[in-house]
């Protein structure tokens, strides 16, 4: 995108070079103006740019390409080494649960979800997309899973496969982490991702702490989780 | 999905509706907030050759207190019945189920009446036709076996009314008028006990009023789901105690809720009735979770329930 668009830019600027007389070089853009940074009384608006372009049949379009530095030999099983993506973001969930120890029926008061995510470039949007990760991935692990009768889906609707929903969620707090990566564009490295894939993870370390045990299969409904209580029990006697 | 082809009609009274009734032979469905209905529809679970909308019906959208008696039309929206006072200071238990049920934007569409007669449930039932057609049907769809436990001969689908069982626990009454005439009843009558056919009301009757005892009551709404948000009960219990004695009604397990009338609230008195729940649920692997874990929870919910109704007291 960040290409596409300084692409796009350079055609501006070729055009505005031409017609104002002055070298590429010289040339900015701000307030839907062109002008010459060495004599400011040489401008031009944009729109007229984008006129003129369209008027020479070469309206101002452009892709942009990015391929990060990996290493393409490196592959899952028979090759699991070498670089394998451009850069890396990091996350840490902390899930707080507390268990019925009647029903096992779970509740999360508490999530905090830090993240480290390059460059926040929209920090609302980033937000979003942590408290987004806990719950498609935190929360969905107590609610979420497939039922099956032999080749038959049980739930393929949304009152039986169960999507957490707003009222559902815990009270989140979403640590933005900037580092400024030297590779992503404006630093930007990406947002959510990495929530989305430990949060289910401080869900179920929280879950083993309470009950003391370990498990093996998601969803954590109550009844799954009520024996994990009373085996955790035994475990400990 | 969309729906099958039906007439639509619309009554302005109940007599208008029984005429109706008649005039098409039976093949019709009564329809009121239509949130319970219009899916079976969708699904071709019901293909009735006419809807008649009982939503005109202004009779059946009243609450009034009179005689010792709190009347409520069943036209009455959840909503509608949630936000009354009386209700409010007079039944908990009611207000609870109330609260409980499904969502506020249902709780706005539902109304009491139907809510009361909505269909049971089960996760082998309520699908599409397609996927139906892939299983096979069902007992309660006309087939010969039930696809949850095999060789079974009767039909165990789930009953999740929520506020059937408060106003059990309430003991309520019901009015009902038919093509044969008016009656009126105690509300756990309503129920066969069948899951194919639910409800023992006779063919073309109309529920038009709930009425409960207005006398001054504790007590408690207990309900098990996955998710608080918007789902149905799991395994459910409404407690409402007056003075020394409790009637307890416990669902959302078979095709009728069940009634414990308890004299007497002591510690054992309680944990051995609620005991009694264990062998008395009938589940079977028909909703999300399982049925022995659902078996299990209705005790808990049951002194829950009675707990939580003797604490208020205090
Ligand atoms: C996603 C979802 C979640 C839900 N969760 C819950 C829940 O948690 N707890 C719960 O209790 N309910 C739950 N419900 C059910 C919901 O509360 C009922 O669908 C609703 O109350 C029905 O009211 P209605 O006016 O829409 O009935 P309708 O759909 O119009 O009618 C329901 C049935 O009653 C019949 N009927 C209606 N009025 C009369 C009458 N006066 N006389 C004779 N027959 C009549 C209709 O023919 C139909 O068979 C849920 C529903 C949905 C869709």
């Amino acid at each position: 995108m960040k290409v596409a668009c300084e692409n796009a830019r350079q055609q501006i600027v070729a055009i505005a070079a031409e017609k104002l007389g002055v070298p590429e070089a010289d040339i900015a853009l701000k307030d839907r103006l062109v002008y010459s940074m060495e004599n400011p009384e040489k401008k031009m608006r944009l729109s007229w740019v984008v006129r003129e372009a369209f008027a020479r049949a070469q309206p101002i379009a452009a892709t942009g390409t990015f391929f990060p530095h990996i290493d393409l030999k490196r592959e899952w099983i028979s090759r699991p080494w070498g670089q394998m993506a451009g850069t890396f973001s990091y996350a840490t969930s902390v899930a707080e649960v507390a268990i019925d120890p009647e029903t096992g029926e779970i509740t999360v008061p508490h999530f905090t979800a830090a993240h480290d995510c390059g460059r926040a470039i929209n920090p609302m949007a980033v937000e979003g997309q942590m408290e987004g990760s806990v719950q498609q991935a935190g929360m969905a692990a107590i609610t979420e899973g497939n039922l099956w009768d032999g080749g038959h889906l049980l739930n393929p609707d949304l009152l039986d496969y169960k999507v957490p929903l707003a009222c559902d969620m815990p009270e989140i707090d979403a640590i933005i982490v900037e580092s400024i990566d030297p590779v992503g564009p404006f630093g930007a490295k990406e947002g959510g991702i990495a929530i989305r894939m430990n949060a289910y993870s401080a869900i179920a370390c929280a879950v083993s702490q309470a009950t003391g045990t370990l498990f093996k299969e998601f969803p954590l409904t109550p009844d799954k989780v009520l024996e994990l209580v009373e085996n955790g029990k035994e475990e400990t006697r | 999905m969309i729906l099958p082809d039906f007439e639509y009609r619309k009554a302005e009274t109940v007599a208008d509706a029984i005429g109706l009734y008649n005039e098409f032979a039976g093949n019709v469905r009564y329809l009121a907030g239509g949130t319970d209905l219009m899916p079976l529809l969708k699904h071709r679970l019901s293909t009735p050759a006419v809807v008649i909308d009982l939503k005109g019906i202004l009779d059946l959208s009243t609450i009034t207190a009179q005689d010792g008696w709190l009347t409520i039309g069943a036209n009455v929206t959840l909503f509608a019945l949630k936000q009354n006072q009386t209700i409010r200071d007079y039944f908990p238990v009611f207000y609870q189920s109330l609260e409980a049920t499904a969502c506020e934007t249902l709780q706005m569409r539902g109304t009491i009446g139907g809510n009361l007669l909505q269909d049971t449930r089960c996760i082998e039932y309520n699908k599409s036709n397609d996927w139906r057609v892939a299983r096979g049907f069902c007992l309660k769809m006309g087939g010969k076996t039930c696809n949850v436990v095999p060789g079974a001969r009767v039909c165990l689908s789930n009953y999740c009314s929520d506020n059937a069982l408060a106003l059990i626990s309430l003991s309520a009454t019901v009015k009902v008028i038919g093509p044969g005439g008016e009656r009126a009843m105690a509300i756990e009558e309503i129920f066969s006990g069948k899951g194919s056919k639910p409800f023992a009301l006779e063919p073309g009757e109309i529920l038009t009023h709930i009425r409960i005892p207005m006398e001054k009551s504790k007590g408690a709404y207990e309900k098990l789901r996955v998710r608080k948000s918007i789902d149905y009960p799991l395994v459910a219990v409404a407690a409402c105690l007056k003075e020394d004695n409790a009637r307890i009604c416990v669902g959302g397990i078979g095709p009728a809720p069940r009634v414990y009338d308890l004299k007497g609230l002591g510690t054992d008195r309680v944990v051995d009735a609620s005991r009694s729940t264990y062998a008395d649920a009938k589940a079977v692997s028909n909703t999300t979770l399982s049925p022995e874990y659902r078996k299990r929870m209705a005790g808990v919910l049951f002194r829950r329930a009675v707990n939580k109704a003797l604490k208020e007291e205090k």
